[in-house]
């Protein structure tokens, strides 16, 4: 072939798809040598990057087919949509460009109009910052401020995390919400927005406040105060002119005493009751949050306490003392009970004093918050005289085997590619993805970037080789393939940035979804990859589900309202006992995976994807999400 | 091929010396120390064999002359009476009739037994041999196993002489580390009296199970710096453990190799070690003015009893495969100024060396390094240029990172990443705008770094319960351990599942240690375990 022959047959294949534009340093005229909708597009885009709205506005009609112009035309909003041959243009969005264009010009309803089409055929970060954009300026600018209604919480609560939930609604829509400074992640401003948010509460009182504002910077603040309180009443017994006397004493409130099956209700912190030590003694002690204590003497018992006896060491009583206790969750209550002929001077948790009145007799139930691994409690009881008796209890905290990160589907970041506009906010950019997705309790298993496993895999080699010490060798194919690739781009018109972010499948090698978002200011820029990678992580919710087999087929009692999607992977878990305690399922050195095929409303229809001699699902069995 | 291959498995020997009848120990029985004890005489037998023609085996360049030095130095400054057996002489008879003259020395004799030459192991007999001159390779294809000398007739011979002390060097290799104890920079001359009265077998090799380098012009590096120190010693008076120690650093810096030392497993070790006074020197062998004996398993831990030395010896080889150091290379943070980013990696090593828990290594010039790893794989390496690189630890961890202006400041980004699994263990960042801020900022990250590294990548190992209640573990400096290292004592099971139950039962602190032994102080609730169960220690940060 000659050289003007493949001259020619380059030609031939590159034009069409060619812009043929001049350089976009200088604002136009761009010369359009073909007149397909995708060359209109790209000259529109220049244009809009331009200041050239009329102009941009006029190519995306045409591109869409609104006037003539065009040889062909296409009017359907896409994320990559092809061209020609295996030609494909990415981010291609019409309906949403002209829109802008529109709302530069000031011709807003139409803009609306517009964006709202563009999101109906796909969804983007761009078109809604716009329609925000559009309602600011709709705004009405006598309507009242935003009405914050959070679903009534507790004053008083024994939970260590609240769910806070309500609805601020607005005759300007809802731009933006916070609680306690931490802001929503809100793309679409709403005339009724909900939000849910998991507070974690600190022992006293607790102030929340809710601030919303509106499109139009109108506010509304609401402060809500919940008191936590987690310690229950402790009961001591005192002797009084040789009188037996009952005090029952909380931290923060006492809220119901029974004694004696006779209902008080006490005020304060601080009950006391002189009590004859001819009767016996039941009484039940709650808190205002809930925290219960139950104590009973018998008549005998309180008679010897009542009289004068020879000093001794104090008796204290716990709970499952000398036992080691294995704990799915992480929060144990302790169960404790001292007694001294004289008086009790201190009673000490692993140092920390529980007592803080002289007593012969103290009683409590202590609730420990456990660490992960064994956690030693130990309980001291030291008397006037100083006499000391030591109780104790070893507690081991195993989180459920299922919730390790190792079971997480693995996740690779491909570097950022795209329209950067400069290294800094490429880095930047990186820095937070990567934050973001390891941020505990972490959805996916991140590992290395691709341009970082070179290094990984010279180490490898290195152990490998005779230059390695062999005792620091490293093991071999523990590296795990990855399951997801988080492909994100970055889009710039100019002013702003769209940051998109496709999520493949390695095995099939195809994508899944796009999720994005979109910014004109890169302070906001933390913000939007944490609502980025939020949005990821909600297409891949925490499904708990148990299995049962109808028909020869298999299923999991957890479908469409729950978030199930054909496709999800499920760890297979069984257990003789409660599904906390529950081991996962292995195919050779691989976990077990169940794969939906099928979704209902309520059920999914599952298969065994890891085949494995041996390997049997069994009704009663569970699965937890991968 | 110029490469010297000397593989002499003296842990072979070793394990063949336990294993053979052996008479009672020569030990602190028969030299009470209040009876003054004869003076040592001392005896060297050194074999140096470089001329392997017509056997198959490559020549070796350096060990005729090595061993020649080293016998002039010994005879000349220390008043050794020197046996030389270089290249023709070196038969297989002549070692063993040279072997066998062992059998004449007496208790008040000390040998130094010096050895540069070939060696070979056969791993499935689990046998050493030292290849004599003349010596063929192979027969028939065969090993000419009959030429060689096995190693277990070798220890024989060492086991039945009647010796004081035996010191054996070799420049070679040495497999199954052997427990030696914190090296003491400030031993007395009772110290040196005390080790002189009891009976020893001790070791010094250059390396592992592995060939070794045969570089340097004249010597091999090893012998190198072995003369270097014999002629130029700033002490008259030095046990071979203050040799081994001196030298290790440089020949490791120069080779890759480890140089290893320590008492042989043989019951005829008592404790002692081999000392040597330079001629001339007025040294009185006998202590008129004892110092009160100090603590047995602090400071003078190689009088243990065999059987334990054993114990450990056989722990070390059993537990070993599970002790792997946490290695981390920070290739990061890298920045476009360059100056800048040396700068904050050295305070973030630093930070790190504080913190403990694992061993830095450098990566600087990596790239070279892997051309020869390539190089060795085609074949076409000079095999001592690639062991001049040395003895490698790949990292388990990696550090990448970069630092980047941001918001008018600058930021320090880092990732940690787990070599094996490829997984980010973390990822941190911390801003600074000037020097005290950036201090701040490498300690606040290489805390976070630990602590994510801790999480993912806990430290846990065997330990054993030593007589006086403290634990012992095969964790040394190898590892990265440093004295006052803390330690939770725990008891595990499940083990190799993704979960195991830990209970911890105490906290263990480290009070010597060795290349890969350490000494831990315990305070542990005994009742939480019986004798039985297996204790761990896992790093706290």
């Amino acid at each position: 072939m000659t050289r003007l022959a493949r001259l020619s047959l380059l030609l031939l294949f590159a034009l069409p798809g060619c812009i043929s534009l001049q350089s976009y340093q200088s604002a136009g005229p761009y010369v359009l040598h073909h007149r397909n909708w995708w060359n209109f597009y790209q000259r529109g885009r220049l244009y809009l990057k331009d200041g050239e709205f009329e102009k941009a506005a006029k190519d995306f009609e045409t591109a869409m087919g609104r006037i003539p112009g065009a040889r062909t035309s296409y009017a359907q909003e896409r994320w990559k949509v092809r061209t020609y041959g295996m030609h494909m243009l990415e981010s291609y969005f019409p309906h949403r460009e002209l829109g802008i264009c529109f709302f530069r010009q000031n011709r807003l309803d139409e803009a609306l109009k517009l964006l709202e089409t563009s999101i109906q055929m796909e969804s983007s970060a761009r078109a809604k910052f716009y329609i925000n954009r559009i309602r600011e300026q709709q705004a009405i600018a006598n309507a009242p401020p935003p009405r914050i209604e959070p679903e009534p919480l507790p004053t008083w609560t024994a939970k260590r995390t609240l769910q806070l939930t309500g609805t601020a609604t607005g005759s300007n829509a809802v731009s933006s919400l916070s609680v306690n400074e931490q802001p929503e992640f809100i793309e679409l401003a709403k005339h009724r927005l909900h939000f849910s948010r998991a507070l974690k509460l600190k022992e006293g009182q607790n102030k929340i406040q809710i601030i919303a504002k509106d499109l139009s910077g109108k506010r509304a603040t609401t402060n809500l105060t919940v008191i936590a309180d987690w310690t229950p009443p402790q009961i001591t017994l005192h002797r009084q002119n040789g009188s037996p006397t009952v005090t029952c004493r909380d931290n923060l409130a006492l809220g119901r005493i029974q004694l004696n099956g006779q209902n008080l209700s006490p005020t304060g912190k601080v009950w006391t009751l002189t009590v004859s030590s001819s009767e016996s003694l039941e009484l039940f002690a709650e808190d205002q949050a809930g925290n219960q204590i139950e104590w009973s003497l018998s008549q005998k018992e309180l008679a010897v306490l009542a009289q004068n006896r020879l000093p001794a060491p104090p008796h204290l009583q716990v709970a499952n003392s000398g036992k080691t206790i294995t704990l799915y969750n992480p929060e144990y209550a302790l169960d404790i009970r001292a007694e001294d002929d004289t008086a009790l001077r201190s009673v000490e948790l692993n140092g920390t004093p529980l007592l803080s009145a002289d007593t012969p007799l103290f009683r409590t139930l202590r609730r420990v918050q456990l660490a992960p691994g064994t956690n030693r409690l130990v309980l001291t009881a030291t008397d006037s005289e100083s006499n000391q008796a030591t109780e104790q209890v070893s507690v081991i905290y195993r989180p459920p085997e299922y919730l390790d990160s190792i079971y997480r589907l693995a996740a690779v970041l491909p570097p950022l590619t795209g329209e950067i506009p400069n290294p800094q906010f490429e880095q930047q950019t990186d820095r937070l993805i990567t934050s973001e997705l390891i941020r505990e309790p972490v959805r996916f298993y991140l590992l290395a970037a691709e341009e970082e496993t070179d290094r990984l895999t010279e180490e490898q080699i290195l152990s490998a080789s005779e230059l390695a010490d062999p005792r620091a060798k490293l093991r071999q194919n523990h590296q795990l393939d990855p399951d997801l690739r988080f492909v994100t781009r970055i889009l710039s018109d100019g002013i702003g940035q769209t940051l998109y972010t496709t999520v493949f499948d390695t095995v099939k090698n195809e994508p899944l979804f796009i999720e994005d978002v979109y910014l004109e200011n890169v302070e906001q820029l933390q913000q939007q990859i944490a609502g980025l990678v939020m949005k990821i992580e909600q297409r891949f919710p925490l499904i708990q589900a148990n299995v049962f087999k109808e028909k020869n087929q298999w299923f999991i009692d957890a479908g469409e309202a729950d978030g199930a999607l054909t496709g999800m992977r499920f760890l297979v878990i069984r257990s003789e006992g409660n599904f906390e305690q529950g081991r996962v399922l292995f195919a050779g050195n691989r976990p077990a995976e169940l794969v939906i095929s099928g979704v209902e409303s309520c059920n999914s229809c599952v298969i065994l994807s890891s085949r494995h001699p041996g390997l049997s699902v069994q009704d009663g069995d569970y699965v937890f999400s991968r | 091929m110029k490469t010297k291959r000397q593989l002499i498995l003296l842990g072979i020997v070793l394990a063949a010396i336990t294993g053979c009848d052996r008479p009672e120990p020569i030990g602190l029985s028969e030299a009470s120390p209040e009876e003054p004890e004869p003076v040592l005489n001392y005896h060297a037998l050194v074999i140096g064999i470089g001329d392997y023609s017509g056997t198959g085996w490559p020549q070796l360049g350096t060990a005729r002359a090595d061993a020649e030095e080293i016998g002039n130095v010994l005879s000349e400054r220390y008043g050794f009476q020197v046996t030389k057996l270089t290249d023709r002489q070196a038969t297989r008879g002549n070692i063993l009739r040279a072997l066998d003259q062992l059998m004449q020395l007496t208790p008040n004799d000390a040998l130094l037994i010096y050895f540069a030459g070939h060696g070979s192991y056969d791993d499935s007999m689990g046998e050493g041999y030292w290849i004599p001159h003349g010596a063929q390779r192979s027969r028939m294809g065969l090993p000419a196993k009959e030429d060689w000398l096995w190693n277990s007739s070798i220890s024989r011979i060492l086991q039945a002489s009647p010796a004081r002390h035996i010191l054996l060097v070799a420049d070679t290799c040495y497999g199954g580390a052997l427990f030696r104890g914190e090296e003491d920079p400030e031993k007395s001359a009772h110290w040196y009296r005390r080790a002189m009265a009891v009976p020893s077998r001790y070791l010094i090799t250059s390396g592992n199970l592995e060939p070794v380098l045969d570089s340097g012009i004249r010597h091999s590096v090893f012998a190198q710096e072995l003369l270097n120190y014999l002629q130029y010693a700033d002490r008259d008076v030095f046990s071979a453990s203050d040799i081994a120690v001196a030298i290790r650093e440089k020949v490791s810096r120069l080779t890759g190799q480890l140089v290893r030392m320590g008492p042989l497993p043989s019951p005829a070790h008592a404790g002692g070690e081999f000392v040597f006074i330079r001629s001339g020197t007025a040294f009185a062998q006998q202590d008129t003015n004892p110092e009160p004996a100090p603590a047995v398993a602090a400071s003078f831990r190689n009088a243990e009893p065999i059987n334990r030395l054993q114990a450990i010896a056989d722990r070390i080889e059993e537990t070993s495969p599970l002790v792997r150091p946490r290695v981390l290379a920070c290739l990061g943070p890298s920045s476009s100024n360059p100056d800048e980013a040396a700068v904050v990696r050295s305070r973030l090593q630093e930070a790190l060396r504080t913190i403990g828990g694992t061993v830095l290594v450098e990566r600087e010039a990596f790239d070279d390094l892997l051309q020869e790893v390539e190089l060795g794989r085609t074949g076409m390496a000079d095999r001592r240029a690639a062991m001049e690189i040395g003895k490698l630890l790949p990292a388990s961890l990696i550090l990448f990172g970069e630092i980047i202006p941001f918001d008018g400041t600058k930021e320090i980004q880092l990732r940690v990443v787990d070599t094996e699994t490829s997984r980010v263990l973390s990822a941190v960042n911390a801003a600074f705008s000037n020097r005290e801020e950036m201090n701040q900022a490498c300690n606040s990250l290489a805390t976070q770094v630990m602590e994510a590294v801790c999480r993912a990548r806990p430290l846990v190992f065997p330990a054993q319960e030593t007589k006086d209640g403290s634990l012992c573990a095969s964790w040394g400096r190898f590892h990265g351990a440093q004295i006052g290292d803390t330690f939770e004592i725990i008891t595990r099971e499940g083990i190799g599942t993704v979960a195991p139950k830990e209970t911890v039962c105490g906290t263990a602190q480290i009070l010597s240690l060795g290349e890969e032994e350490a000494l831990f102080s315990a305070d542990w609730a005994k009742a939480d375990t019986n004798r039985t169960t297996q204790l761990w220690l896992k790093a706290t940060l």
